[in-house]
């Protein structure tokens, strides 16, 4: 077996911040990177500009860790619920929309996980008719810390005990080792973004192999939890259909359908200003030479009818091993969804109801 | 710092050491005329060549390098100049150099360029040194961003510095063009005055046609060759602006070929139905959306009527479905 090109990522630096010193969850962090060098600081403002390196801010999280995901005008959105526990990503893929968004000074931990808790314990005590979909991964990839942060058992631990919500651990990252052998009831859904292979070996160079991603997924299968799929960002290359293909195939291969939760289908997109980042931060990188044409909401966007065509087959392709497992699209309009699917979910309720039904919501 | 007043004869002053020179260019004829009548009325800088056996010329020109051309030109044998003190070294020198000049007014591009070349290369400074310390003093923002637009520019051919210099060549544009080939940029320029592009269609053109390269494989002087756009760039019967249309419809075949090939049945679609002037029917932008957009204008009860007519003539022959099945 060929070794792994994916190296965890291990900070050289850790600026603390004052606020969080004492807490367990930063406590917890430090013993494990015995090695890194540790900075106190009183908060962000302190820190130097631009230092070289490896680093990580261990923060206090000052505003609502649970955030509705921000959608897109006039397209369906699946009213996820963002759980901001960390900003930044040591992955490095060509297309990652945090290259343009992120406004952290540098990769940051908010270690106040028990001002989450309480903010959860609030939130989900107060709605108790309404069912939440929760995922740490949008700020960041949910497991690539999680070598030496462990906050996953924390969630599975946490979301055990609640009804009206589960938790989406959505990675790349094979850092399943903290987690894997707790109890969860089905509370947890661990998932997986993948994509077509010559695209994980141009665009997220420094992620696990597919193979790699898919071992993890089996190993969570094995575990008894909910395993999801993210094929986002579908890029359209040479052989794309080929490619998507057989990582339909290879999944198929190793989880089964009931033990899927869902198959996500986004096609690449992403604002204005980020096409310019890309093509300065990955000059050899060929996505944003697509037909990439702005939408309803600017957002560049492959034209319509090849996007169809992406999800039309993938649909057909997935569907193939059976109709128990949910697909859906990610950011599409009504019109894109009843032309590639053949149905709609109507609204962003709609597809709401559709992925709670599945995990029990 | 005392600098100190000399008159220097022309050949001890080293005219082809262009370290210091902040922006390479030659006296104009002007300044020839200037010379040759009165001299030169403001004392050019220089710096004493130090080492171990001082070879001749003795001089190192830190300002006034037109002015010395313009003098050896005019057949003058010695100048006034002001020497920079003895124990500054070339670092304490530019510095110096930079400061007057900074104070005057801001760097332009061009002579940015030329300072973040001499002190990342003869003087050994870091990237973030010099944005942190001399980009100021250059009157410019520390900003990482124009570091990196700016440092390549001198690479430039003198023709492109110069249509940078006189603001014909937009700023982006020649920071992207000095990272590509110079084939490729000379031929950029050549399409660029044949079309007569202003800056923003400079800017448009040259990220399509690099796109192009890369989807094509090919450079741009190849696909100038290809014989579509040499005969569209040869023919003489349009005029710039036509051409330049043209030649954009021809950018977007290929940049964007499925979106062209759905615009093109569009227009021909509305072509054989013959709207007149007073209808207008519409795709959403980029064919985004399913919908299309009729808009006309009526002034009688007859005209209203004959419009009515126009469009459900369109769908008896078939044409609104055809439309739809566009989008
Ligand atoms: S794994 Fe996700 S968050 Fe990390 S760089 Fe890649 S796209 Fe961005």
């Amino acid at each position: 077996m060929n070794a792994s090109r994916y190296q965890p990522f291990l900070p050289d630096r850790l600026y603390i911040e004052e606020a969080v010193q004492n807490n367990p969850w930063t406590t917890r962090i430090l013993a494990r990177l015995s090695k890194a060098e540790r900075i106190p600081i009183p908060d962000q403002q302190a820190l130097p500009p631009a230092p070289a390196g490896k680093n990580i801010l261990l923060s206090r999280q000052r505003g609502p860790f649970l955030r509705y995901c921000p959608g897109t005008s006039r397209h369906i959105c699946c009213l996820y619920h963002n759980l901001d526990i960390a900003a930044g990503c040591d992955l490095g893929c060509s297309y990652c929309i945090l290259q343009g968004y992120l406004n952290v000074p540098m990769t940051t931990l908010y270690c106040n996980l028990d001002d989450m808790f309480i903010e959860l314990d609030q939130v989900l005590d107060s709605h108790p008719d309404h069912f939440y979909r929760i995922g740490t991964g949008e700020l960041s990839d949910s497991l690539t810390f999680d070598h030496f942060t462990a906050w996953s058992s924390d969630l599975v631990n946490y979301f055990r005990q609640r009804r009206n919500a589960i938790i989406e651990l959505k990675s790349k990252n094979t850092h399943i080792e903290h987690f894997i052998s707790l109890p969860h009831d089905r509370r947890t859904v661990v998932s997986w973004s993948v994509n077509a292979a010559a695209i994980v070996a141009s665009e997220e160079p420094h992620t696990p192999s597919l193979a790699e991603r898919l071992e993890a997924a089996a190993e969570a299968q094995a575990a008894g939890f909910w395993i999801g799929f993210h094929f986002d960002p579908m890029i359209r290359h040479e052989g794309w259909e080929e490619g998507y293909h057989e990582v339909v195939e290879q999944i198929f291969r190793r989880i089964e359908p009931r033990n899927i939760a869902w198959i996500s289908l986004g096609a690449l997109r992403y604002p204005p200003f980020l096409d310019e980042i890309i093509r300065d931060n990955h000059p050899e990188s060929r996505i944003f030479l697509g037909e990439l044409l702005p939408g309803a909401d600017h957002k560049f966007r492959y034209f319509k009818p090849q996007r169809i065509e992406m999800f039309a087959r993938m649909y057909r392709w997935i569907k193939a091993h059976g109709q128990e497992t949910p697909v859906y699209l990610c950011m599409e309009s009504d019109e894109v969804w009843r032309k590639a699917f053949g149905w709609s979910p109507g609204s962003s309720a709609g597809l709401k109801r559709f992925l709670d039904e599945r995990v029990g919501g | 710092m005392k600098l100190t007043y000399l008159e220097a004869g022309l050949g001890e002053i080293d005219a082809d050491d262009r370290f210091f020179q902040l922006l390479p260019g030659m006296a104009d004829a002007l300044l020839m005329r200037s010379v040759a009548r009165l001299g030169i009325v403001e004392p050019i800088h220089l710096q004493l060549r130090v080492g171990e056996e001082s070879p001749a010329p003795r001089y190192r020109p830190v300002t006034g390098f037109r002015r010395l051309q313009a003098a050896a030109a005019a057949g003058l044998t010695r100048i006034p100049a002001m020497l920079l003190p003895r124990n500054w070294d070339d670092l304490q020198a530019y510095r110096w150099l930079v400061e007057q000049r900074g104070a005057l007014r801001p760097f332009s591009p061009l002579e940015a360029s030329h300072a973040i070349a001499a002190l990342s290369g003869p003087l050994s400074l870091s990237r973030e040194e010099i944005l942190r310390t001399w980009f100021p003093l250059m009157g410019l923002a520390p900003n990482p961003k124009l570091f990196s637009l700016y440092a390549p520019l001198r690479l430039l051919e003198p023709e492109l510095q110069s249509a940078l210099a006189a603001d014909e060549l937009a700023m982006e544009t020649a920071g992207a063009m000095a990272s590509a080939e110079p084939a490729e940029r000379l031929a950029f320029w050549q399409l660029s005055r044949t079309l007569r592009l202003g800056k923003n269609r400079q800017r448009e053109f040259w990220l399509l046609l690099s796109d192009i390269e890369r989807i094509d494989k090919a450079s741009l002087p190849q696909l100038l060759a290809q014989p579509e756009w040499r005969s569209l760039l040869e023919e003489q019967n349009l005029t710039p602006s036509q051409k330049t249309d043209r030649f954009k419809n021809l950018l977007m075949t290929r940049r964007y070929p499925a979106y062209s090939a759905t615009l093109a049945r569009f227009e021909s679609l509305l072509r054989s139905a013959k709207l007149p002037p007073e209808l207008h029917l519409r795709p959403t932008p980029w064919f985004a959306g399913e919908e299309y957009t009729v808009d006309f204008s009526f002034s009688t009860p007859a005209e209203f009527t004959a419009r009515l007519e126009t469009l459900q003539e369109m769908q008896a022959r078939g044409l609104i479905d055809q439309l739809t099945e566009l989008t």
